[in-house]
């Protein structure tokens, strides 16, 4: 499940930069190896090349796999937190009246991400710049949808005075992290229905073909690596974790 | 960082174990050691990344719901009941106490001993039964509490029932899932041992295969039963790493909390087949 909203997109990529340029880095130290290997190997310039380009691509691919899978996982713990962070601040908001209170309840709270990205926003108030700007600015950066439209709410209703209870329907803040983990379920559940099959079916078959073709045992050394690689990648494509509702 | 060293270990163990059923099947094969010792090294390391990249991407962990939890809601719900009602804390907690029939009611009295007969403030004595509950999400719920009575108490006590029946809503979601993953686990320890069984007959036929083509000219003299047994040996034991690897892989990735259960399940079913067939004649 990739973000979907312009928004999301545009910080998923900011996000990505520094990522990228690390991954950058690495590859730049890599390929000439791998360059330097297939050389070895092969001594043709031109395969050598085309493999290094081959495998640059591949991490590169990689690397920004792991990158969407990491923030989406980041924004499913924060979609699971939302409700009960949206609500103290509600609670908090509407019995000090005080925005900058609320923030601070919350940000000692303790919990995972939102608390810490809170303490920045009272930071920046504490330079000088006005909170509701500083909330806004982190109601930007937000990849979750929940928590991007509560602090919205929040911003706007503060200027108000007094929050529509309708909007702040608890189940509905839910509905998100909900939405996300049945997803999660189903993708589990089929993806064990591919892992199953690799990981128990695969090996008596090629038992099987070893035994008909009257290969030697030699080439097990050769073999065992190679499935046990493609179960990690194909490991390394399905899983996806994914924080439960609270 | 202790858990990744525990980790790497388990990784190093389990390709060394691959391996060595590798080697010891190829040193009667093969009469060259070096190569084949520089081989298996290749082999191992290769297999020790692989299943290191394996278990870092597979940090799922199974959500498992106590009766303890249960039954703090159950309680706080009756709390937070009375709470929204209009009374203080102290006032609802006894009503709470009064009606609340089940295992946690004599922490609860504990607690309602402190804050009515010492005079401790709620929120304190409520931080003093958080450390007497053992599951992380009691605590979880126990400060929430703790910080929502902090504010309005009327308010709070709203909160907290709407919160404990949302609550619920997802514990139901996270035991729907729970029950998909038991059912596969089911099927995996099946296959697991099925597999076990087919690779250990899989290793018999081919041990037979290996020596009938190795020596088709000796097979009406003595010298095939001795040669077949070697032959036979160093087939089981190569087809052994196969019962190690897949069997921890899938349980991992399903968030089992001992994926070698299911590794040493298929293991021993392929020793007692393997034990069978070499019995037949």
């Amino acid at each position: 499940m990739l973000p979907q909203s312009y928004l999301e997109r545009l910080t998923v990529k900011a996000k990505a930069f520094k990522d990228a340029r690390n991954a950058l880095k690495l590859s730049c130290v890599l390929a000439p190896i791998v360059f330097t290997c297939a050389f070895i190997l092969s001594k043709d310039v031109i395969v050598s090349i085309i493999c290094a380009a081959i495998f640059t691509y591949a991490y590169l691919k990689v690397k920004a796999f792991s990158f969407l899978r990491k923030v989406e996982y980041e924004s499913s713990l924060v979609d699971s937190y939302a409700a009960i962070v949206l609500e103290e601040l509600r609670l908090v908001l509407s019995t000090s009246g005080s925005l900058f209170q609320a923030l601070t309840f919350v940000s000692n709270g303790d919990y995972p991400l939102i608390s810490k990205a809170f303490k920045r926003v009272l930071n920046l108030a504490q330079e000088g710049i006005s909170l509701t700007v500083a909330l806004s600015k982190l109601a930007k950066e937000q990849t979750s949808e929940t928590m991007r439209k509560g602090l919205w709410l929040l911003i706007t209703g503060s200027r108000k005075h007094g929050l529509s209870e309708r909007i702040w329907d608890l189940s509905a803040l839910q509905s998100e992290a909900r939405n996300r983990f049945t997803l999660y379920m189903k993708h589990t559940h089929n993806s064990l229905l591919v892992l199953i099959p690799l990981a128990f079916l695969l090996p008596p078959s090629m038992v099987l073909a070893l035994t008909i073709k009257r290969f030697t045992l030699l080439i097990l050394p050769l073999l065992i690596p190679m499935h046990l690689i493609l179960l990690t990648l194909t490991i390394k494509l399905l899983s996806r974790r994914v924080a439960p509702p609270l | 960082m202790k858990p990744l060293k525990k980790v790497e270990a388990t990784c190093l163990a389990l390709s060394v174990l691959i391996n060595a059923s590798l080697l010891i099947a190829a040193v009667k094969l093969m009469h060259d050691i070096t190569v084949l010792v520089a081989f298996t090294a290749a082999s191992t390391l290769t297999v020790y990344l692989a299943l290191l990249q394996a278990y870092r991407c597979t940090v799922t962990k199974r959500f498992t719901i106590t009766s303890e939890v249960k039954e703090l809601e159950n309680f706080l719900l009756l709390w937070g009941e009375f709470m929204s009602r209009g009374e203080n804390p102290e006032a609802s907690l006894m009503r709470a106490l009064s009606k609340y029939e089940g295992p946690l009611k004599g922490l609860m009295e504990d607690l309602a001993a402190t804050i009515v007969e010492a005079g401790v403030p709620v929120k304190q004595a409520l931080s003093s039964l958080r450390y007497k509950l053992s599951e992380k999400q009691s605590h979880r719920l126990i400060l929430l509490v703790q910080r929502l009575i902090e504010h309005s108490t009327q308010r709070a006590g709203k909160r907290i029932v709407d919160l404990i029946l949302s609550l619920r809503e997802n514990r139901q979601l996270r035991e729907s899932l729970e029950q998909v993953i038991r059912a596969e686990a089911f099927k995996v320890k099946l296959l697991c041992v099925l597999s076990g069984c087919l690779l250990a007959v899989f290793a018999y036929a081919s041990s037979i295969l290996a020596a009938l083509s190795a020596s088709s000219t000796s097979i009406m003299e003595g010298g095939l039963s001795a040669e077949l047994s070697t032959i036979r040996f160093s087939y089981y034991t190569a087809f052994f790493a196969f019962t190690i690897y897949p069997p921890t892989l899938v349980a991992l990735f399903m968030g089992e909390a001992k994926p070698y259960a299911y590794s040493l399940m298929c293991a021993l079913a392929y020793i007692f087949t393997a034990l069978l067939t070499s019995l037949l004649r």
